[in-house]
C-alpha cells in the first residue's frame, strides 16, 4: 500500500482522485479515469518545447485555409496553447505512436511526432497552458506488451485555434513544433474548380436562352426555337454530364 | 470512506480473502483470486459501469447506409466504402436520490420521495451525443463492470468533464437522504466517409442501432433543372424588349389598386428571385439529420447574401411607397 497521499483533484471532471497502489496512476472516484502520474520506474515523461508562436498563427491558418480552398475570412479567432499525451515505443530505430487520450480529431491517429526539443515533464515546463491527462490505460495499447524501458508518454504542444467560418465554429489543433495543421471539426469547403466549371456551363445555357427569347421576341421563331428547344436541352445534358464527372473524379 | 482513505484500497474480497488492490471508489469488481462479483460501495462515490454494444459495426454501417444510399447525392458518394467504425463510450451520469421534502403542510409527516436524473457528462465536440435518448439506453442496456483498459481496447473512452457537483447540483426543494451516483459508459458507433475534400459522419445508438445523426454532400446535378428553369427566366426578362414591359405595366395600371401594388412589387420579386437563384446556384448544399428528418444547408452561405441584403431594402422602399398612395 502506498504511504500516506494528498488526493490530487481529477482534470477530467473536478471530483477527487486517489493514487492507486503501486502504480503510477491515480484513478478518479468519480469518473474512473486513470490519470498517468509520470513517476512508474522506467517509463519516462516527456514534453516537447513549443516553436511555432502564437504571432505565426493567422498566417499558418490562412495558408490552410486556402490549400482546403475555405472561403471567407475567418472570425472571433482566438487560440490556447495545450499539451496532448501520446504513448510512444521506440525500438530499433522505429517509433509506434499511440493516443494516451481519447480524441477524434481527423489526422490525430495518424499523427507523427515531430522532431522536436524535449524534456522532462514537469507543471512548471507547460506554464499557464492546458495539459490534457493522459487516460488511456498501458493494457490497452497496442503494444501493451512493450517493457517500461521502451515506453515513454510525452506531452506534445498545440496550439488550438477557435474560429467562426461563416455561421460555423471551426476548431484547428496547429502542432506548435512542426506547425502541421490537424482539423478537429469538419470545415466547410468549397470546390473552387467545380464551381467554376458549373458557373461557365451554366452560363452558356443563359446565353442560348438569352438568344432563343431575343429572336422569338422579334419575330424570328424557328431561330428562336432552335436556340430554345434543341440547344437549350444540349446544353443542359452536356452541364448535367459534366457536371456529374467532375463531381465523380 | 473517502477516496483518498486507506480503508478503501485495504479491501478484501469476502468469500477468499484475496486483496482486491486499485479499488478506490464504488465499483462492481470481480475478485482477481477466486473471479467472485463484488459490488464495492463507497457512500458519496460514484458506481462505474459500462454498456456493451448490443450492435455491431456491420449493423451500424448498414444503418449509416440507409442515410446515404438516397436519391441527390453524388453517386461515387454512396459508392465509397466508409471508413472503419468507431465505438465510442460516452460517459453519462446517473444519480438515484431518496429526498424529503423541506416544506410540509402543518401536522402532516415528510414523506420520502425516490428521484432519477440523467446526464452527459461528457460531451464529445462535433458529436450530437445529445440526440441520443440516454434514460431509456441506460435502462434498456446491460450494465457490466467498468474495466477501463478492457473498454479502451474495444473503443475511444470519453471520461467525463463535469464532476457530481455540476451534473446533480443539490435539491433546493429538499434534504437529501441518501444519493447514490452512478458514472454509465454508453456506447455509440461513428461511421465516416470521406469524400473530396470532406469528412462526413453518421452516428449509431450502439444499443438500439437507430441513427442519429448523419450528414452527407448534394449532388450539384440535383438542382440543375431548378437552375435551368430559373437562367430561362432571367433570360427571358432580360431579352423582352421595353416596349413589352410597358405592355405589362400598362396591363397591370389598368387593373385597377391591386395592378399599382402588383407593379411596385415587381422590382422587389425581380430581386428576390435574383436572391433564390443565387443561394441555390452559388452554394454547394449538404444534408443533415437522422433516419425520420433532413434539412438541406448551404455551405459557406454567410447569414445574408448582398442580393437578400438588396432585397431586404428593396422590400421596404416598396412598402413605404405603397404605404404613401395607396
Amino acid at each position: 500500500m502506498t504511504t500516506a497521499e494528498e488526493p490530487r483533484s481529477c482534470p477530467q471532471c473536478g471530483a477527487a482522485a486517489a493514487r492507486d497502489e503501486a502504480d503510477a496512476f491515480a484513478t478518479c472516484g468519480f469518473c474512473g479515469a486513470r490519470l498517468f502520474l509520470g513517476d512508474e520506474p522506467g517509463v519516462s515523461h516527456e514534453l516537447l518545447l513549443p516553436a511555432v508562436s502564437p504571432e505565426e498563427l493567422p498566417a499558418r491558418l490562412r495558408a490552410w485555409l486556402d490549400d482546403r480552398e475555405a472561403l471567407g475570412a475567418p472570425r472571433n479567432v482566438s487560440s490556447k496553447l495545450l499539451f496532448f499525451p501520446f504513448w510512444v515505443r521506440a525500438r530499433a530505430g522505429v517509433s509506434d505512436v499511440a493516443l494516451a487520450a481519447p480524441s477524434l480529431a481527423d489526422g490525430l491517429r495518424d499523427f507523427r511526432l515531430p522532431a522536436g526539443d524535449a524534456k522532462t515533464f514537469s507543471a512548471r515546463a507547460t506554464g499557464q497552458a492546458e495539459v490534457v491527462a493522459a487516460t488511456v490505460a498501458r493494457e490497452a495499447l497496442p503494444f501493451a506488451d512493450a517493457p517500461p524501458g521502451e515506453l515513454r508518454l510525452v506531452h506534445v504542444p498545440f496550439h488550438e485555434v477557435s474560429f467562426n467560418l461563416f455561421d460555423r465554429a471551426v476548431r484547428v489543433w496547429i502542432d506548435a513544433v512542426a506547425g502541421q495543421a490537424i482539423p478537429l471539426d469538419p470545415i466547410p469547403t468549397s470546390e473552387a474548380n467545380l464551381d467554376r466549371a458549373y458557373a461557365f456551363l451554366l452560363f452558356v445555357l443563359f446565353a442560348a436562352a438569352f438568344a432563343g427569347f431575343h429572336a422569338l421576341f422579334r419575330g424570328a421563331t424557328a431561330r428562336g426555337a432552335v436556340f430554345l428547344l434543341v440547344a437549350g436541352p444540349l446544353i443542359l445534358l452536356a452541364t448535367r454530364g459534366i457536371a456529374a464527372r467532375m463531381e465523380d473524379a | 470512506m473517502s477516496a483518498s482513505s486507506h480503508e478503501a484500497r485495504a479491501l478484501s474480497c469476502p468469500r477468499c480473502g484475496g486483496r482486491l488492490s486499485g479499488v478506490t471508489a464504488s465499483a462492481l469488481v470481480a475478485c482477481a483470486a477466486c473471479g467472485s462479483p463484488l459490488a464495492v460501495h463507497v457512500p458519496g462515490e460514484a458506481v462505474r459501469e459500462a454498456i456493451h454494444p448490443a450492435k455491431s459495426a456491420a449493423e451500424a454501417v448498414a444503418a449509416a447506409g440507409a442515410f446515404w444510399n438516397r436519391d441527390g447525392l453524388p453517386a461515387r458518394f454512396a459508392q465509397l466504402a466508409p471508413e472503419a467504425p468507431v465505438l465510442l463510450f460516452a460517459a453519462v451520469g446517473e444519480v438515484h436520490r431518496t429526498s424529503v421534502a423541506s416544506v410540509t403542510s402543518r401536522g402532516a409527516a415528510p414523506v420520502a420521495h425516490e428521484t432519477r436524473d440523467v446526464a452527459l457528462a461528457a460531451p464529445i465536440p462535433g458529436v450530437p451525443l445529445e440526440k441520443a435518448d440516454l434514460p431509456s439506453a441506460l435502462e434498456a442496456g446491460a450494465r457490466v463492470p467498468f474495466d477501463p483498459a478492457a473498454l479502451q481496447r474495444s473503443g475511444l473512452v470519453f471520461d467525463p468533464v463535469k464532476g457530481p457537483a455540476l451534473l446533480f447540483p443539490a435539491s433546493r426543494n429538499g434534504t437529501s437522504l441518501e444519493e447514490r451516483l452512478a458514472v454509465v459508459y454508453v456506447p455509440f458507433w461513428l461511421v465516416r466517409k470521406r469524400f473530396r475534400r470532406g469528412l462526413y459522419e453518421a452516428l449509431v445508438d450502439a444499443g438500439t442501432g437507430r441513427l442519429l445523426h448523419a450528414r452527407a454532400p448534394v449532388a450539384r446535378t440535383r438542382r440543375l433543372l431548378e437552375s435551368a428553369l430559373l437562367i430561362h427566366l432571367l433570360a427571358a426578362a432580360l431579352a423582352l424588349p421595353l416596349g413589352g414591359w410597358g405592355r405589362i405595366a400598362g396591363a397591370l395600371v389598368r387593373l385597377d389598386e391591386i395592378g399599382v401594388i402588383l407593379l411596385f412589387l415587381v422590382p422587389a420579386g425581380l430581386v428576390a428571385l435574383a436572391a433564390w437563384s443565387w443561394n441555390r446556384l452559388r452554394f454547394r448544399y449538404e444534408i443533415e439529420g437522422d433516419a425520420s428528418s433532413v434539412t438541406f444547408r448551404a455551405i459557406n452561405k454567410p447569414v445574408k447574401t448582398l442580393l437578400e441584403k438588396a432585397v431586404d431594402r428593396t422590400m421596404k422602399v416598396t412598402m413605404w411607397i405603397l404605404n404613401k398612395i395607396v
